[in-house]
């Protein structure tokens, strides 16, 4: 671990800020007066033991958790129902648990790119043939369905998906924890340095942590044990 | 031609085949002779008292009265149709009834409008007659339909919620869940409108036949009955979910788990 972000307030405005926010589960205390600011095109890495809540962090900015006390902003805006389909336009997802449908991957892209935000994708499967190339994924894997592909393959059908859809902020939950060592390299630095893009992630693989471009932020002092 | 009147010897004898299924049971051992006969004879006592209770109906033909009995039978449909779906009665049943009222409504006023002319709307052998079946058939789809689309939503709630994070607005991550919806309900009644007549007589229209009526008449009563029957379950189940949506996700479009019966959250 070389680098670890403030995690106080800075002066300037935050692309997402965490203002001390607490989250519960099932009446049980799991994070504390959590708070962080992440700047534009700023990468950070949320560091805990596994099962200690760093995944509910992510579901809470994405508004699926709500918070128990404190608040989330996204530019100055706070997270509230008025406001959560916009943010979610501006964010890309890739959980840990990557549930699919038994479908071919062609119908699911196609299916997410038929969404109303994802309209502007003017042709997704052409488009997607050259990040496909990139995380070393063969053309044939859009005909595969789903339900056959390795936990690996998923992972990049998953992080091909969220980088299809040309969002500015990029929130990732052990995105390679199912690849080998060269691929976590080729995801790594591929997410890594875009200076234009947000990166919030959740991983073990410490290549996260001794990457350059990336901020440690451990949460030892707010967690309260296991999920 | 005039309807036979079955002599009271008649159905008695009638009753006696029960014995048949009664004697395969003892002899495989399936433990259902209790219940056939427990069965058997609720189904009498209950088919008795309505009829008398029809007959009393009918003779009286109040119109309050005849809608009285009817929401009655909605209270009754709702309330089974929440607690067989396992949702929350309090909060979920209110909201069922009102959706199978107003289904039902809305096809008998079309179908004394424009279908059937000679009864008045709220006229006892119009209503209750035709409401009851049209609420059995309602009740029986609303049923699977409500029960698929909550099974399904608990059993793929991370999908549904990877949707919305892609920037699916709630209808369209709930899409598959709607569709699987209704054309689990929807299917039953396709099934038998496509292959009445040929596999099989309907109960509907038999009565009629037996009843005295023509063949052509009772087909045509038959046919105006299915499509009544396949609208009732498609209204039924579109206007349960939509009532429900409030209830059933949070204002970020989270499934709101206390909508189900016994749910710790």
């Amino acid at each position: 671990m070389k680098i670890t972000k403030q995690t106080n307030m800075t002066q300037n405005h935050p692309v997402i800020r965490f203002n001390n926010v607490s989250l519960s589960f099932k009446d049980k205390r799991i994070i504390t007066g959590f708070s962080l600011d992440i700047h534009k095109g700023e990468k950070v890495v949320l560091f805990a033991p596994s099962g200690t809540g760093k995944t509910s962090l992510l579901m809470s900015a994405l508004g699926f958790i709500q918070p128990s006390s404190g608040s989330i902003f996204f530019d100055n805006n706070e997270l509230a129902p008025s406001n959560i389909h916009h943010l979610r336009e501006r964010i890309a997802f890739v959980p840990q648990e990557l549930l699919f449908h038994d479908e071919p991957v062609r119908d699911f892209i196609e299916d997410i790119c038929r969404f109303h935000s994802n309209r502007h994708i003017a042709y997704p499967l052409t488009a997607i043939q050259p990040l496909l190339k990139i995380f070393h994924l063969k053309p044939s894997v859009l005909d595969s369905s789903l339900g056959t592909l390795s936990g690996g393959e998923k992972q990049r059908i998953a992080l091909c998906t969220a980088l299809l859809l040309k969002r500015e902020i990029f929130f990732l939950d052990e995105p390679t924890s199912a690849l080998d060592a060269h691929l976590k390299k080729v995801v790594i630095d591929y997410f890594l340095s875009n200076p234009e893009w947000t990166v919030c992630v959740v991983s073990h693989d410490k290549e996260w942590y001794n990457h350059q471009n990336a901020a440690i932020i451990p949460l030892e002092g707010y967690i309260h044990g296991n999920v | 031609m005039e309807t036979y009147d079955i002599p009271w010897l008649g159905l008695a004898f009638a009753c006696g085949l029960l014995l048949i299924p009664i004697s395969v049971s003892q002899c495989w051992k399936l433990d259902i002779i209790r219940e056939t006969v427990i069965a058997t004879a609720r189904m009498c006592v209950q088919l008795v008292l309505i009829a008398l209770f029809l007959e009393y109906l009918f003779n009286l033909n109040s119109p309050l009265i005849n809608i009285c009995w009817i929401s009655v039978m909605v209270l009754f449909a709702g309330s089974s149709i929440t607690q067989t779906c396992k949702l929350n009665l309090i909060r979920v049943f209110p909201r069922v009834a009102l959706s199978l009222l107003v289904s039902l409504f809305f096809i008998l006023f079309y179908m004394r409008l424009l279908v059937i002319r000679g009864y008045g709307l709220f006229e006892a052998k119009y209503l209750i007659v035709l409401g009851g079946m049209l609420l059995g058939n309602s009740l029986r789809g609303t049923i699977v339909g409500l029960s698929s689309f909550y099974d399904s939503i608990r059993k793929e709630e991370k999908i549904y919620l990877y949707k919305l994070s892609l920037g699916a607005r709630q209808f369209e991550a709930l899409r598959p869940y709607l569709q699987h919806s209704m054309t689990t309900a929807l299917k039953p009644t396709l099934a038998t409108m496509a292959t009445m007549g040929i596999v099989f007589l309907p109960g509907m229209m038999t009565g009629q036949v037996l009843g005295g009526s023509s063949p052509l008449l009772a087909i045509k009563y038959q046919i105006m009955i299915m499509i009544a029957i396949y609208l009732v379950i498609t209204i039924s189940i579109m206007f349960c979910i939509f009532l429900l949506r409030r209830l059933s996700f949070n204002d970020y479009g989270v499934l709101n788990h206390s909508i189900f019966k016994g749910s710790p959250r």
